[in-house]
Parts: C-alpha cells; structure tokens; sequence
C-alpha cells in the first residue's frame, strides 16, 4: 500500500472523497447535493481516465490500476441510468461502491505504464475488455438489492413498489447480455491471436464460470419463479464473488497455476 | 409433460453446476491439466449430454422455438459446444482413424530465416501432418519500443569452453561508469571508459569516404562508385557497365543447396559489401559480391586483362560530438598484460550497435584472418532497447517450386491457408533468426463463429430487447 502523489493519483483520491461525501448526503436525504457530489466525482474519474489515455498512448485498459479506475468511473453513469431507465434506485450505495473500487486503484496497483505488448494490439482489445468493465459494474449493482433481498421484502420507503429481488434482476438482465458479449469477443479474439478459442487457464475457467452463474440465476429463477426469493438473491451474490475471483484472485494469486492470462510479474 | 419440463430444468441446472465445479477444479490445475480434464472420455459425455438437454428443450418448450430471441441464444449454445466438439483433438483423431482425413488438430512451426518448411510439427519437432505447401521465412523482424534509459549497455561475446570439452559463445552484459577501471568478464582484458559523448558523429578526412574503387590490373584507377543503389559508370575500354545493384550493412548467406538465401542482417553486426553487375549491353559478364577485405576481379572478355573491384572503407579519422546524431561514441582504454590500446567505439550511422574485435590486442598482432570469428572475443556497444513492439515473419507460400502466396504474419494477424491458421507465437530471443508459429484446424470453424454471434444477438434481444421495445413504445404513446 502506498500513497500515489502523481497527479492522476491525487484525482484518484478526490474522486473518493466525493464519492464518500456524495454517499453521506445521499444517505442524509439530501437527493440534490448528493448527486450533485456524485456526477462531479464521475467528472473527476472520466478526466483521470483521459489523462491516462494520453499519458500511455493506447487505451488505458491493459493493468490492474487502468482496470479498477475505468470500473470506477462507470459507477455513476451506470446509476444514472438504473435510475432513469430501469426504476431502480440504490444511489447511496452505488457511490460506496466506487469508492470500494477505486480503494485498490488509488492505494495498491502499480501505475507504472507499460508498452502495450504485440498480443494487445488489436482491436478487439477494447471492445472485449470494455463490455467486461460495463457488465461488471452493472452486476456488482445488482448484487446491491440482492443483498438487501436476503434480509429484507420491501424497501424502507424508496420506490416502494418494486421489490429488492425484482430490482436486482432487473439490473441483472441488463449486465448479462454484456457478459455474454466479453466472453465471445474473448474466444473470437483467442482464435486470431492464438490459435485457439479457449485454453482452460484460470481466468477464462473463472470467467466461464461467472457466465455460468447467472445462466443458472436465470433457469432457476424461470424454473422456481419468486418461490425461492433469498435463493434468487443468493445466485447475485454469488456471481459477483465469481467475479471478483476472476478479477483479482487469478491475477494476483499464486495459488492458481499460470496460464496465458497471468499478468502477475 | 409438465413433469418432462420439470425434470429437463433440473437436469439444466444439475450440468450447469456440475461445470461450475468442474471448471473451479481445473483453475486449480492450470491451463494443461485443464485442458486434458475438458478433453477426457467423461467430459465427452457431458458435452454429448449437454448438446442432447438442449435438443430435448427444444423438443419440450414451446416457447424455444417460437420465440426468437431464447431460440437463438439456446441455439447458439448448441453451436458452440458442437462446433467447439468438431474442432477439437479427439474429433481430428477420429477423423483421421475413420475417414483417413490427414488433418493434425494443432502443432507448431520452427523456421528459420531463409529456410522453408512444409510440415506441421509436435513439440519435439517430429511432424505430425505434412503439408501440401510449405512456408519459406523470407525475413524476420522485430520492432522495439524506445528503452527508458539512453545510455548504451557493453557486452562482451566471447567462447567459454562447457564442461563437457564443447565450445560456444557466451554474450554478457558489462556494467560501466566513466573514469573506472573494469575487468572484462571471459577475458583477461580490462576497460576503462575514458570519454562517453551520447551524441556522436564520425569524422572522416576530406577524402576518406567510402567507395568502390575501380582500377586495373596494375592498379591505376579507372573509376569510382559511391556505394549506393544504381551507381553505376560505363567504360568505352573495356567497354563495360560497372553497376551497384545492392548495397549490404551485414551480408549474410542463409541456409544451403537451392535453399540458399542472401540476406542483409541490418543491425545484427557489420559485414558491409556490394552486390556488382557487370555488363556489355543486355549481356551480363559477371555478377558477383565485393567485400572490403576481398576485392572482385573481373576478366571483361575471356583472357582480357582483369578489373579490380576494391570496397574501400577508410574508417573514421576523428570524432565530433553532435546534438542530431542518434548515435554515441566511447572512448575505451583496453588494457591487455602489458599491452595498451587507446580506441573509439561508435556504430555506424544508423546502426544500434557497434563492435570491437579484441583479437588484435588479445593475441598481440594485427585482426588474424585465420583466427575463426568463433574464436575471437568481442566487445560490443549495444543501443537500449524497450520490449518488444511488434514481430513479425516474413514468408511466401511455395507450392511445387512456384509462390502461391506470401503473408506478413504477427501476433493477431495470422494467415489462414489450406485449412490451417498459422499465428505468430514466439521467436528465438538468442539470435532472432528463427520464427515460432503455432498452427491450428480450422475445422468448425464457421460453426463456432456463427454460434457465438447467434448467442450474443439472442443474449441481447431477450434481455435488452423487450425493455427497449417496451420504452420506446411508452416514449412514442406518450403514456407515462
């Protein structure tokens, strides 16, 4: 853990700041300030995410900071967006999770740049990586009311027509068909690049296994309907914690052996 | 039915646990055992199993059918499981076992530059299909983005004798800082830097520059070409065409017999000559290569008293620094026993390295020519250079002596011939002189390509699309 006293590193931080302010005002009921505090956290997060752009000269998507900044900055415009769209709410916690995302951004990857290696040279590289940002942003949402779900039926006051298992699936149904998306682009990608479509090394076996668990939310929820409802909850969380294996623990892990995948030096 | 539906379902989420599970044990394997679990004769069944569950959903859900989107997702699934089951090893095995289809499912290629080969081959290099073609490495390039550092790195080469009585050369880095003494590794020479200038340029005398000199037998000089391109002068006696047609940083002759190949290794140390043409007309009467230290001798007509051709590459008379220039020069005092030398060292324009023989000083006399390069250590100013960039391999398609085709292979740019994908993979990091492809079948392939955008437009339709419908529809009936 080490403090960033770089300049993107200190917008890391004020991005914090305001996403931890905006979740207080937000919490206190003060819907205005809160997003207020909110969308200029996101302003903040997007001009990190352009002054990387520029600093490293290709897509700053390539490393762990570059990963957890761009989730970061997605946090907002993905609850704008629930909200407007979907009818779910949750924003407070929305914006604790971007600070939740930005913590190991701004305190423990290495920022350092890297030449982009001839394997991420490609233009796959963006589309396939950036539909895993936006479907991963969009579930950890999900795994919110999910969460909510497990304990509760009805919410204390906010949108108190929809239910916290139904506003989770709603969410749901929106990042999977993103999921779907990373995972193709990644086989299409593994062909051209590799020869191969699939190579069985930890990250693509997590990822598979991700997919997997929200393929098996939806059967069982088209099986058992809203019969099993913390059930249903429970499949959410699930796949968020499938997720955040295939995250951080295959990149970081020596416990999975090395595969194509293994960015970890 | 009802009872069917229900114990489909359950049968779906059974198979899709049972891959969870099994997909979390393999990440504990690693990519090869995984690899062999995913391709054992259990799994098979499963695969089978999985591609039967979903024609028995189709067979029981109405809704599969009539409705798009979930047909398209459950049928893109299929897709991909067969389609991935008809490319995979087993699927080339019994291809092969009971079609006779010669058809190798992966493998690899080891080319060197100026060589071909026709075989797809295993990790031990024996083939495991030959192919109808072969591939001739044409050339060999790396790209490297620009090091961080700019200070230029020695390194010294030179034969190490193995335990077991072999010798080979070894090549090792040497640390320096000017003004300090420094012994050289595998030799008993020691360095001291006494001037390093990050911008350098040679100086030559007025005169002293490189050409090839044209004279006669005696020695008196006919002619002149500078050493480029085209140069070329016509005599009216004897009344020849004297012309460059090539001009070589590092000649290099690749590989032998009719596979033969001459090549420039720019950048890979200095071996400078001069591809000549000599002609009376249309009529060619001799096409030869010059070197400095061996001169071409042309008889214009059978018996004719001879040309000489003389490259001449007077060496530098001084050093200048210089802000544009690119390249450094380094002063270096060599001290052998008793022996002292006082040298520059400074590449060529153009070139990111530079070497110095240690022979001369090393064996107390002038370069010995029988000295074989094998034997002689050498010390070398090499430019800093960041990871790789880009590399690619150069090859033509021959196919009954004739090219069929060439391609510039590189990483997420492979070629795709006679049912094969050859991608670049690795290279040798010693020399870069050979190329490492991996080659696989493009059996299935469609069927993949096609399951994967049928799934991913089902995934979105069924998910996205009734919501979008349905807020658009709201949108334009105005209704709140």
């Amino acid at each position: 853990m080490a403090l960033k006293l770089t300049d993107i590193g200190i917008l890391i931080y004020v991005v914090m700041a305001l996403y931890l302010a905006a979740a207080g005002a937000l919490a206190m009921r003060k819907r205005l300030a809160g997003t207020a505090l909110f969308a200029l956290g996101f302003a903040v997060a997007a001009f990190a995410f352009v002054l990387r752009w520029i600093k490293v000269e290709h897509v700053p998507l390539q490393n762990m900071f570059e990963v957890f900044l761009c989730l970061g900055a997605l946090m907002w415009p993905i609850s704008l967006f629930c909200r407007r769209f979907l009818g779910v709410g949750g924003e407070a916690a929305d914006a604790v999770l971007g600070f939740i995302i930005l913590f190991p951004a701004g305190l423990v990857f290495d920022a350092n740049k890297e030449n982009l290696m001839p394997a991420l040279q490609s233009p796959l590289f963006f589309p396939h990586v950036f539909s895993y940002m936006l479907s991963y942003v969009i579930l950890a949402k999900a795994a919110v009311p999910a969460f909510q779900g497990l304990f509760l039926q009805r919410p204390a006051g906010d949108l108190a027509a929809l239910d916290y298992e139904a506003a989770a699936n709603r969410v749901a149904r929106m990042g999977f068909p993103l999921l779907t998306l990373g995972l193709v682009l990644g086989m299409w990608w593994g062909k051209v690049a590799w020869g191969d479509y699939w190579n069985w090394d930890p990250k693509e076996l997590w990822s598979l296994i991700s997919w997997l668990v929200y393929l098996g939310y939806f059967h069982f929820r088209y099986m058992f309907g809203l019969r099993f409802r913390r059930a249903n909850c429970a499949l959410l969380i699930a796949g968020l914690a499938a997720i955040i294996l295939t995250l951080l623990w295959v990149n970081l892990s020596r416990i999975f052996a090395s595969g194509m995948h293994s960015y970890a030096s | 039915m009802k009872q069917l539906r229900q114990a489909i379902l359950l049968a779906v989420l059974a198979a899709i646990f049972l891959l969870m599970a099994l997909s979390a044990i393999g990440a504990v394997l690693g990519a090869e055992k995984a690899r062999e679990l995913f391709n054992s004769v259990p799994m098979i069944v499963y695969w089978v199993l999985a591609l039967l569950l979903l024609a028995a959903g189709f067979a029981s859900f109405r809704r599969l059918i009539v409705a798009p989107a979930g047909l398209a997702m459950h049928l893109g699934a299929l897709l991909i499981i067969g389609g991935a089951m008809w490319a995979s090893e087993t699927a080339h095995q019994l291809g092969t076992a009971w079609f006779g289809v010669q058809k190798a499912q992966s493998g690899m290629m080891h080319i060197a530059e100026g060589e071909a080969d026709d075989a797809i081959r295993d990790e031990h290099g024996e083939p495991l299909v030959k192919l109808p073609f072969s591939l001739l490495l044409k050339d060999f390039r790396i790209e490297y983005w620009p090091a961080k550092e700019t200070q230029w790195n020695l390194f010294v080469v030179a034969p190490v004798m193995d335990s077991e009585g072999h010798m080979a050369r070894h090549q090792q880095g040497v640390a320096w800082k000017p003004g300090e003494d420094i012994p050289l590794p595998m030799t008993d020479v020691h360095l001291k830097v006494l001037q390093y200038l990050p911008h350098a340029r040679p100086t030559f005398a007025a005169s002293a520059k490189p050409h090839m000199a044209i004279t006669d037998a005696a020695g008196k000089m006919l002619g002149d070409l500078p050493p480029e391109t085209g140069a070329e002068v016509t005599f009216k006696e004897p009344a020849v065409t004297v012309k460059i047609t090539r001009v070589f940083q590092n000649f290099k002759i690749m590989g032998g017999g009719p596979q033969r190949q001459i090549i420039d290794a720019v950048g890979q140390g200095e071996n400078p000559a001069l591809q000549v043409l000599v002609s009376r007309g249309p009529e060619t009467v001799w096409e030869g290569y010059v070197f400095p230290q061996m001169p071409g001798q042309v008889e214009p007509t059978p018996g004719a008293s001879p040309l000489i051709l003389q490259y001449a590459m007077p060496g530098p008379t001084g050093v200048a620094e210089d802000p544009a220039s690119p390249s450094p020069a380094m002063e270096l005092l060599l001290t052998h026993g008793s022996r002292q030398e006082r040298q520059w060292l400074m590449p060529e324009p153009g070139a990111d390295m530079a070497r110095l023989p240690l022979a001369p000083l090393v064996a107390g006399g002038p370069e010995a020519h029988g000295m074989g390069r094998m034997m002689a250590p050498e010390l070398y100013l090499v430019q800093p250079r960041g990871s790789v960039k880009s590399y690619q391999s150069d090859v033509a398609i021959i196919e009954d002596n004739r090219k069929v085709g060439e391609a510039v292979i590189e990483v997420n740019h492979p070629l795709y011939w006679g049912g094969y994908h050859f991608c670049q993979a690795d290279y040798d990091h010693e020399n870069e002189m050979y190329t490492v492809l991996s080659v696989s079948s493009d059996s299935g392939l469609a069927v993949v390509y096609l399951g994967m955008a049928v799934l991913s437009i089902g995934a979105f339709w069924r998910f996205w699309g009734e919501a979008v419908w349905g807020y658009t529809r709201k949108k334009m009936l105005n209704v709140k």
